[in-house]
């Protein structure tokens, strides 16, 4: 266990594997994910009032329609790669958009809600992450780059990406959980006379 | 954010950074001082989060040079008294790696 250990940080420095799976450093990932669902959040909110996106889902079909394009040379099409074409194509001629469309107003509202309450976060971040992904392949840059970024460093963070949410909560009141880990009793510890302090990371398992 | 407004910033982060590692140093004998840094760092990143991305639902307290006065600070305590109850949580030998 040691070893393995040892090889770990001889890979990534202690600093920054500190910073993945230390409580001290939750708070960055609290306002990444503020920050991330936010964005989600707002973006799902406006296409969950939209006639465009929940009524038909024209809106898609037009963003379809402006994706699948080929321009004449020596302009490019918004889509680098055939395959995905021919998926957005093949969906398109089936009026899939229909459903879809609902499928992405949701999914961004429910991906946005979960990263501010901090639960499931690494597979809300996922699925945040495979939309911005889809996004791109689309031909859209926009914010999807940036998203998609801290979306793959909060999965990253798994451990602690919730800990200032429900993922924290649910940590320490589940049977089995870990005693100790409450806001309750931190703050008691804080109140309390000098203690000595040592780091004692825990061996992985 | 204008200048004045960087300024305002920088020293609301430093005071309430210095305040949360002040206040881990007196919970723990010494890791506060080694860690003030972070704690500058927390300190300054909410302020800039709430001033920034969510002053437009919070705009009390007044602005300066661009900077929502009472989300900035708010902020700034938020986030660095998360990050010293997550220090002293980590020195209890709270990690997440089980």
């Amino acid at each position: 266990m040691a070893e393995r250990r040892r090889a770990a940080q001889a890979v990534v420095p202690e600093p920054l594997a500190r910073a993945f799976i230390s409580p001290a450093f939750a708070w960055l990932w609290l306002v990444a994910r503020a920050y991330l669902g936010y964005q989600w959040l707002e973006a799902g909110l406006h296409k969950v009032s939209d006639p465009a996106w929940m009524s038909g889902g024209t809106a898609l079909k037009s963003f379809w329609e402006r994706a699948v394009q080929v321009p004449a040379l020596p302009a490019r099409p918004p889509i680098t790669y055939d395959w995905y074409r021919d998926f957005l194509q093949f969906m398109l001629e089936r009026e899939w958009y229909t459903w879809f469309a609902k499928l992405v107003a949701v999914g961004e509202l429910a991906v946005g809600i979960a990263l501010l309450l901090g639960a499931f976060t690494a597979i809300a971040a996922g699925a945040g992450a495979f939309m911005n992904l889809n996004f791109m392949l689309a031909g859209t840059a926009s914010t999807n780059p940036v998203l998609f970024t801290l979306s793959v460093l909060i999965i990253l963070a798994w451990r602690v990406a919730g800990y200032w949410g429900v993922e924290g909560l649910l940590r320490a009141a589940l049977p089995g959980g870990e005693p100790g880990r409450t806001v309750a009793q931190a703050l008691r510890r804080l109140a309390s006379a000098r203690q000595p302090f040592s780091r004692g990371h825990r061996e992985v398992s | 954010m204008t200048g004045i407004g960087v300024l305002v910033w920088l020293a609301v982060g430093a005071a309430i950074g210095l305040a949360a590692a002040s206040a881990v140093a007196l919970a723990t004998g010494r890791r506060g001082w080694q860690e003030l840094a972070w704690a500058f760092a927390a300190a300054l990143l909410g302020s800039f989060a709430w001033s920034e991305w969510f002053g437009d639902f919070s705009r009390w307290g007044g602005e300066v040079g661009g900077l929502q006065m009472a989300p900035a600070v708010l902020g700034a305590a938020i986030v660095a008294g998360l990050y010293a109850l997550g220090l002293v949580l980590e020195g209890r030998g709270e990690t997440t790696t089980r």
